[in-house]
């Protein structure tokens, strides 16, 4: 997968930064909520301790409020002057909307009037003699099951003593959610096992309450309490005592809510700084990357793709003293060495082309195909010669495995090409013959071939050479010399066979024309006789061929016209071919002109057709065609017939003298076609197919090039 | 569609001002006019005027903006009193209403029957009565501090005396008498207060701390002014003052009640004020207060009087 250096460079600061921000984000965070977590503790613990001065501000407040009533003028003359009902309506207008539970004057006789009694009451007078009397103080009184806070001062008028006054609160949830508002904290009271008020919510309240009961011990301390899904770290004190000494607990209830929604809203703080802080990085980290190091990076890499396309004379121009001014440089001095090895190696190269050609036009120029195969065994070089001989088989030489190139040899061929093969380490020059069929009348080429070791530069094995040179010509040669010979020899034999012959049959045939004469016609013996003659003239024809064949005769070359030569054989054929229903067809241009012995050339032809119309016992046709060869000097004769057609065997030996067919037939027809033929310096080529006929095909070459 | 709802609007409009309609009445008198004697008061002159609309009594304390102030109002001004005061425009009205300085007596103590006709020792029995059911409580409640108050119990004893005023001076007690035989109301008060029966917190009460002194049911008697229709009808009281018997102050052989006259006046223009009775008419049950007389009496005398209320020594 392709990540390109920008996005790796960009990644892996973003990865550095993130991870930075990560770590600082979360030490930060658990800094500030470990020191949130201490001011928490130390709020609480300072709300304990500024409790106290907020109970006595609480009290004193009472108490100045009690001492002010007492003051009053109206309170002091309605009571002296025993207007109680005034002094009873006044004491409710003062408290009135005041938050105090009542307000109670106690005259010197004993007269009690309370601001929340319809009547007043009388109980004992008031001892004078109390010195208490003229004291103030408050008390906290625990009345069915409410904690009240009551304030009492002396009154007096003009300095005479005339009663007290008695100011109570009530602590109960309204005061004490007042309480919790001035002290910013959920504010509780608990007297024995009670909970007396609570500045909570019902569910708050009971679950303190719950705690309350359970952990009545008395002991002041802070600890945290769950109340419906709020932690609440909560601080218990003593704040006094009753006038019956049970002990008043305040319990100071503080949600952790905030300072975790603090806390929560730091982290979210911190989040987001470390957000922007990355998004920032991010930012200027393409900038960087882009300006700083990806802008000389592409100025490198087109750099390279310049030098790549073959400019090796480019250089980077800017170039700065850090580490990619380092590589800069480098790269401007690899591309001068660069340079200075491609002009080295240009100059090696033009060299080793030369070579290349030299030895390319050596081995093309070699009429020798020269093959090279690797150590795989397949070809790895052909010369032209090479190709020329196999384009027949082979479109491309390379890459053909030797058991592919064999394919179409002899398999005597293949037998000795491997054996050589085999003995290819071996000291000694193993030569072979490969033999194979080629052309389209199957032909057979012989070539000679030499396996030769190729080494590698040092020496080692490396593939094999084959040199194939072609014999063909040679074999025929020295095939028609060794025929020559043997025709020689036999057409000797032949003569003084024959000189030997005649004489006798010359005798035979004159007795026999004697009897002939001396013999009556209608004489029994006088058939007998007529066949005597007759064999004799017979056998005295067939000498004479032989005494033709063997003679050795001049020739008489001249530029006839094609139509002067063949034109007298149809006339003399002509006879014999209406009788076997055989059709000539001549197909030659009337322009044509041939340089032959036209005498030898009749004969080739009346041989040829009559040999063609004595292979149709039902008749048919003979084609008579003659052209010239455009492409080669040669004039081609072709003599078909659509006859009965030769096996191989026969057509293999069909021009060896004495070969035949026929009963009655000499076999030199052919064998003085052939002589004839190559008389004029051509060649004569027989293809047939058994049933579909056969045809004689001869080249004559032009008198240039005779 | 416009122009409908601001017809609707009009005719709303007209059709409520019957309804909000109100009568302002300024007061202008000597009394101090509490809370109680003004709804007293504006009952009262609405039986009497018959009207039905709100009325709203307003004691006027200062003449200097009446003009503005008034327009359009009816004004109630004491009989006696200089009227030049008035806006122009202003005329007087043949329709008045009286207002009576009587003891007020609860009848809501038990077992202490009222009679209407209670002379100085039957009040002073029951005076010693409910001192003696609530020693500590006084039974007799007034607005010393008011110096209509005291002008009103020295017309009264003059007027028991035969005499036009009282003494400049008061006369010296006699040991022997009780409080209620003593001639001169700042010694009949002085020992009323000494006796305990009177609240000696009297001294500083104005009318209207009197007021509430017997609303609260601190004191079962007390002076106050009541229109004098309500003489007639004690339960016009009972909205105010509850259960009340409404009595000719018990000085001797007293059978008057001290009477102050306001006269209406209003602007000529007005012509929903139906008239009432043309003239004063004598009536033996009345001392008609003679506001001038009265008003010398409080400049020159109120003051060394009340002092000697305060310094007793008689």
């Amino acid at each position: 997968m392709y990540i390109s250096l920008r996005t790796k460079v960009i990644s892996l600061l973003f990865v550095l930064i993130s991870s930075l921000a990560f770590i600082f984000n979360e030490s930060s965070t658990g800094l500030i909520q470990e020191k949130t977590r201490e001011i928490f503790q130390q709020r609480i613990e300072l709300l304990l301790a500024s409790i106290r001065s907020y109970w006595d501000s609480e009290k004193n407040m009472l108490l100045n409020n009690a001492i002010l009533y007492a003051e009053s003028e109206k309170i002091i003359n309605y009571s002296t002057y025993g207007l109680n009902n005034m002094l009873q309506r006044e004491m409710e207008r003062l408290i009135a909307k005041t938050g105090f539970y009542d307000l109670e004057m106690t005259l010197v006789n004993g007269q009690i009037v309370s601001s929340n009694q319809y009547a007043s009451r009388r109980a004992q007078p008031l001892d004078l003699r109390d010195t208490r009397l003229h004291l103030s103080w408050i008390t906290l009184q625990f009345i069915d099951d409410s904690l009240y806070m009551r304030a009492e001062v002396p009154v007096h008028k003009l300095g005479e003593f005339i009663g007290r006054l008695a100011l109570r609160r009530k602590l109960d949830d309204t005061r004490l959610k007042r309480m919790a508002r001035n002290l910013q904290a959920e504010v509780s009271l608990a007297v024995k096992e009670k909970l007396v008020a609570s500045s909570l919510v019902e569910g708050g309240r009971q679950a303190l309450a719950n705690e309350h009961f359970l952990n009545n011990d008395r002991k002041e301390d802070i600890f945290n309490l769950k109340i419906e899904n709020t932690v609440f770290s909560i601080g218990r004190v003593i704040l006094e005592k009753t006038v019956e000494s049970d002990p008043v607990l305040i319990y100071l209830a503080v949600s952790q809510d905030k300072m975790l929604s603090l806390l929560e809203e730091a982290r979210s703080q911190n989040f987001n700084l470390t957000i922007w802080v990355l998004v920032a990085t991010l930012i200027l980290s393409i900038i960087f990357s882009e300006k700083v190091l990806i802008s000389r990076i592409r100025q490198i890499r087109d750099g390279a793709n310049i030098i790549a396309e073959g400019d090796l004379s480019f250089q980077i121009s800017s170039v700065s003293g850090d580490e990619l001014g380092n590589l800069a440089r480098s790269f401007n001095r690899m591309a001068s060495n660069l340079k200075q090895n491609q002009d080295r190696l240009q100059h090696y190269i033009e060299r080793i082309e030369t070579l290349a050609n030299y030895i390319q036009n050596i081995l093309g120029s070699l009429r020798t195909s020269v093959i090279t195969w690797s150590m795989s065994g397949y070809i790895e070089t052909a010369n032209n010669a090479a190709m020329l001989e196999f384009n027949e088989f082979f479109s491309e030489l390379e890459g053909l495995s030797l058991h592919q190139f064999v394919k179409k040899f002899k398999s005597q061929s293949r037998r000795e090409l491997f054996k050589a093969l085999r003995h290819l380490g071996d000291t000694g020059d193993w030569q072979f013959d490969i033999e194979f069929e080629h052309g389209e009348h199957a032909s057979t080429k012989v070539l000679q071939g030499n396996f030769s070791r190729l080494l590698d530069n040092d020496k080692k094995p490396y593939g094999f050479i084959l040199t194939l040179n072609n014999i063909t010509q040679r074999k025929i040669i020295e095939q028609q010399l060794y025929h020559a010979d043997k025709l020689s020899s036999l057409g000797q034999l032949a003569a003084s066979v024959a000189h030997e012959i005649k004489n006798p049959l010359a005798s035979i045939k004159t007795l026999g024309q004697l009897l002939q004469e001396e013999t009556e016609k209608d004489d029994s013996r006088r058939d007998y006789i007529d066949v005597i003659v007759s064999e004799v003239n017979r056998l005295n024809g067939v000498v004479e061929q032989l005494l033709r064949y063997a003679r050795p005769e001049g020739s008489s070359f001249c530029e006839v016209a094609f139509e002067e030569v063949i034109k007298p054989v149809i006339a003399l054929v002509h006879h014999e071919s209406d009788r076997h229903q055989v059709a000539l067809v001549p197909q030659y241009n009337d322009d044509l002109k041939v340089y032959v012995d036209p005498e030898k050339i009749k004969q080739v032809f009346l041989n040829l057709i009559f040999n063609g119309i004595q292979s149709m016992d039902r008749g048919g046709k003979i084609f008579i065609r003659a052209f010239k060869d455009q492409d080669s000097p040669w004039t081609v004769f072709e003599i078909e017939d659509t006859g009965c057609g030769m096996s191989e065997e026969v057509r293999r030996r069909i021009f060896e003298p004495f070969y035949t067919t026929r009963q009655r037939g000499t076999g030199l027809g052919l064998a003085i076609v052939k002589k004839i033929v190559d008389l004029h310096g051509g060649k004569i080529e027989v293809s047939s197919e058994a049933g579909r006929g056969t045809k004689f095909k001869f080249y004559l070459p032009g008198r240039q090039e005779r | 569609m416009m122009r409908s709802l601001l017809l609707l609007l009009v005719l709303l409009q007209m059709a409520a001002v019957p309804l909000t309609a109100a009568t302002r009445v300024f007061l202008c008198s000597r009394l101090e006019f509490t809370p109680a004697l003004l709804d007293m008061l504006r009952r009262s002159f609405a039986r009497t005027l018959g009207i039905n609309d709100t009325i709203i009594l307003q004691p006027l304390e200062n003449t200097d903006n009446l003009a503005r102030d008034a327009s359009g109002s009816l004004i109630l001004i004491e009989h006696g009193m200089d009227s030049s005061f008035l806006p122009a425009g202003y005329t007087a009205v043949n329709t008045h209403i009286d207002l009576v300085w009587v003891l007020v007596a609860n009848l809501r103590t038990p077992g202490l029957p009222i009679e209407r006709l209670l002379d100085g020792e039957s009040f002073m029995v029951l005076l010693y009565e409910l001192k003696k059911q609530a020693p500590d409580r006084y039974p007799w409640f007034e607005s010393l501090n008011s110096k209509v108050t005291l002008r009103n119990f020295d017309v009264l004893f003059a007027a028991s005396a035969g005499q036009e005023t009282a003494r400049n001076q008061p006369i010296a007690s006699d040991s022997a008498r009780t409080f209620w035989q003593e001639q001169d109301s700042i010694v009949y008060l002085y020992r009323a207060i000494e006796e305990h029966l009177l609240n000696p917190f009297s001294i500083e009460a104005d009318l209207g701390l009197a007021m509430s002194v017997f609303e609260a049911n601190d004191a079962m008697f007390v002076s106050q002014w009541v229109p004098a229709a309500f003489l007639d009808d004690e339960r016009l009281c009972r909205e105010n003052l509850g259960k009340v018997r409404l009595l000719p102050f018990p000085v001797q052989n007293n059978r008057r009640y001290p009477r102050i006259r306001l006269c209406l006046y209003s602007q000529a223009t007005r012509s929903t004020v139906p008239a009432g009775p043309a003239v004063q008419v004598s009536d033996d049950r009345f001392i008609d207060l003679d506001y001038a007389a009265d008003k010398e009496w409080i400049e020159k005398k109120s003051a060394d009087r009340y002092d000697a209320l305060i310094i007793g020594g008689f």
